[in-house]
């Protein structure tokens, strides 16, 4: 006879586990964007990778899944699969707490930042408000993807909701703090790209000669801190340049 | 030293992968055809894994200052020694002075030229791990970029006298009108029944947009059941995304880590090598196949591979479990085995190289 569970909360249907080729697993924990299924994302992805699994070739966290990529010829799925259910079980679905906030100096509008003026008119905030609401908040580092180093941060502030650019930009020049729809990132090396751009960091958010060559890690905090003038902006930058300057991280 | 009188159409250095930084976003990078690849170095006595050049369309003319010994794999783009012909797939000699030429493709989209010896690592950069040159990030291999007129090359001296020729008879054949396995997934739901049979029934055109990041075809648009967008997530080699087009693009070896167009399926690894030999034009047809046949194909792969391998010899076997068995070779070093299947394999280090390798058990 077979019992069939008494409950079918939506919990129970999660993990996801679906081929991707053969030699990749998607492992999907929820649907949409939420910073406690981010936070099981990367305690999962630890937790693996720490296993030091002989066959297993890289596991990549992004919003809610992430893909561990195996040796087949190593490896059977269905012992991966069995993996990742134990460890899926074993893990507290309790939000972990970001242990670092790393701090961006940032210039707005000007030759920096400009949409800065196209995003006031799409929002109907002054220059002066949409400074101080996209810099006033901490943005959680949900992952880093689409290009080196670049971050997917959560939540944008309503109030600066707005559409990506009709037509995108062939390059956007490295270190545009930009936002879209609901998100907001920085472009750390030059990419095209159609987000708007309000600002700019003279610090490095990619340096592929480092050992750890990104410098946000998934689960950071992430906050931005107004540059006042275009003096203090170059200083800084020449900093960078020299290598003089360290990015402000605050472990909590 | 070996010195580019002409670059040709995009001549790169590259390695099998730059694994472990897709986390950071760094894509994976190497050899989009990994297959010939590793038979190029094979070919010369490198290990598989050694810097070559990958080579697209109208291939570099190059002068040898010295002698050294080469073989060139992948697609036929017509290689020549001082002006003639010399055999793909297989080692040849090249004399001090002598000039290395392409003629132009025949047949497929990259070659891959091994030397002997390899690339000196003085030419080279070893970025996060792998020598692949990632020119949209400007980093890796030589100056981060493909190469042009003028640029120089060390190539590492070994003893050329050892060498035995050694030529590749059983090696694939690209055509123009490819077929791809794939393995639905992993979010073939979020399209129309009718998508899934006419993605396996129809023709596909290779755009000339396609490059290293992937390939982009034309022909009959798939439908999505409701929005071409999903929360961004992992990609892999030879996903196929769709967006809101409804024309399909195999990711390829540029790719970027994360995207957020549905995946429809994913090419079978044993059909890689295909991807990298697409040209603007050609055709693809995709075959539904389920992953146990995917498996038997890669394993057939790689026994074709271990024809042109030298596989240490094994002196013993120790089963220590069900699932588990040691391998003691000749020096009385110990490898722990994996069971895949009933064939068993293991990673094995050579040096500061690690190869991998199966072997049977019957009963």
């Amino acid at each position: 006879m077979t019992i069939l569970p008494e409950s079918t909360d939506q919990s129970d249907s999660y993990p996801q586990i679906t081929d991707i080729g053969d030699s990749a697993l998607m492992v999907l924990l929820g649907e949409g964007v939420s910073p406690l299924t981010n936070s099981v994302v990367h305690t999962m992805v630890r937790e693996i990778q720490e296993l030091g699994w002989p066959g297993i070739r890289e596991v990549v966290p992004v919003y809610s899944s992430f893909v561990v990529h195996y040796d087949p010829l190593i490896l059977s799925p269905s012992a991966l699969t069995t993996l990742i259910q134990n460890i899926h079980g074993s893990v507290s679905s309790e939000n972990t707490a970001a242990d670092r906030r790393v701090i961006l100096p940032t210039i707005y509008g000007g030759d920096f930042g400009p949409d800065l003026h196209s995003v006031g008119e799409l929002t109907g905030c002054s220059v002066e408000e949409i400074v101080n609401i996209h810099s006033g908040t901490d943005y959680l580092v949900y992952a880093l993807g689409f290009s080196p180093g670049f971050p997917y941060l959560g939540d944008l502030d309503q109030r600066l909701h707005c559409p990506r650019l009709d037509s995108p930009r062939v390059e956007v020049p490295a270190g545009s703090v930009a936002i879209a729809e609901t998100q907001t990132g920085v472009y750390p090396v030059p990419s095209p790209g159609g987000w708007r751009l309000i600002g700019r960091t003279p610090v490095s958010l990619f340096d592929p000669l480092q050992d750890a060559p990104a410098l946000l890690k998934p689960g950071d905090r992430l906050r931005f801190m107004p540059i006042e003038s275009e003096d203090d902006y170059r200083e800084i930058e020449n900093k960078c340049n020299t290598g003089e300057y360290e990015a402000e991280v605050i472990y909590l | 030293m070996i010195r580019f009188i002409q670059p040709g159409t995009f001549t790169t250095i590259q390695d099998l992968s730059r694994a472990g930084f897709q986390s950071s976003g760094v894509p994976e990078c190497g050899a989009v055809d990994k297959f010939s690849m590793k038979c190029a170095n094979l070919l010369v006595g490198n290990l598989e894994s050694e810097p070559v050049l990958e080579i697209t369309l109208f291939g570099p003319q190059i002068a040898f200052e010295n002698p050294a010994v080469a073989a060139v794999t992948g697609a036929n783009l017509l290689p020549m020694l001082d002006g003639e012909t010399v055999e793909n797939w297989s080692s040849f000699a090249i004399p001090a002075g002598g000039i290395l030429s392409f003629g132009g493709p025949v047949t497929g989209a990259r070659s891959y030229l091994s030397l002997r010896g390899g690339i000196h690592s003085s030419s080279v950069a070893k970025v996060m791990g792998s020598y692949s040159t990632y020119v949209p990030g400007g980093f890796g291999g030589f100056d981060g970029r493909s190469l042009k007129a003028g640029d120089e090359l060390e190539i590492r001296e070994r003893n050329l006298n050892e060498f035995k020729h050694k030529a590749f008879s059983s090696h694939p054949q690209f055509s123009e009108n490819a077929l791809l396995r794939v393995i639905l997934g992993p979010q073939d739901h979020l399209f129309t029944e009718d998508s899934i049979s006419v993605m396996g029934d129809s023709d596909y055109q290779v755009s000339v947009d396609s490059d290293r990041m992937g390939i982009r075809l034309e022909g009959t648009p798939l439908a999505h059941l409701n929005s071409p967008d999903v929360v961004s997530d992992g990609t892999a080699f030879g996903t196929i995304q769709v967006p809101g087009s409804g024309l399909p693009i195999i990711l390829s070896a540029d790719r970027g880590t994360t995207g957020g167009y549905p995946k429809i399926a994913t090419v079978i690894s044993a059909d890689h090598s295909k991807l990298g030999q697409l040209l603007p034009g050609n055709t693809v047809r995709f075959n539904v196949v389920t992953r146990e046949m995917a498996l038997k194909a890669l394993r057939e792969q790689e026994r074709t591979l271990d024809s042109l391998r030298d596989v240490p010899t094994v002196s013993s076997i120790v089963k220590v479990a069900e699932e588990r068995i040691d391998v003691v070779d000749e020096a009385g070093e110990m490898y722990p085995f994996n069971a895949a299947g009933n064939r068993f394999n293991a990673s094995v280090r050579h040096n500061d190289h690690v190869e991998n390798f199966e072997i049977n058990i019957e009963d």
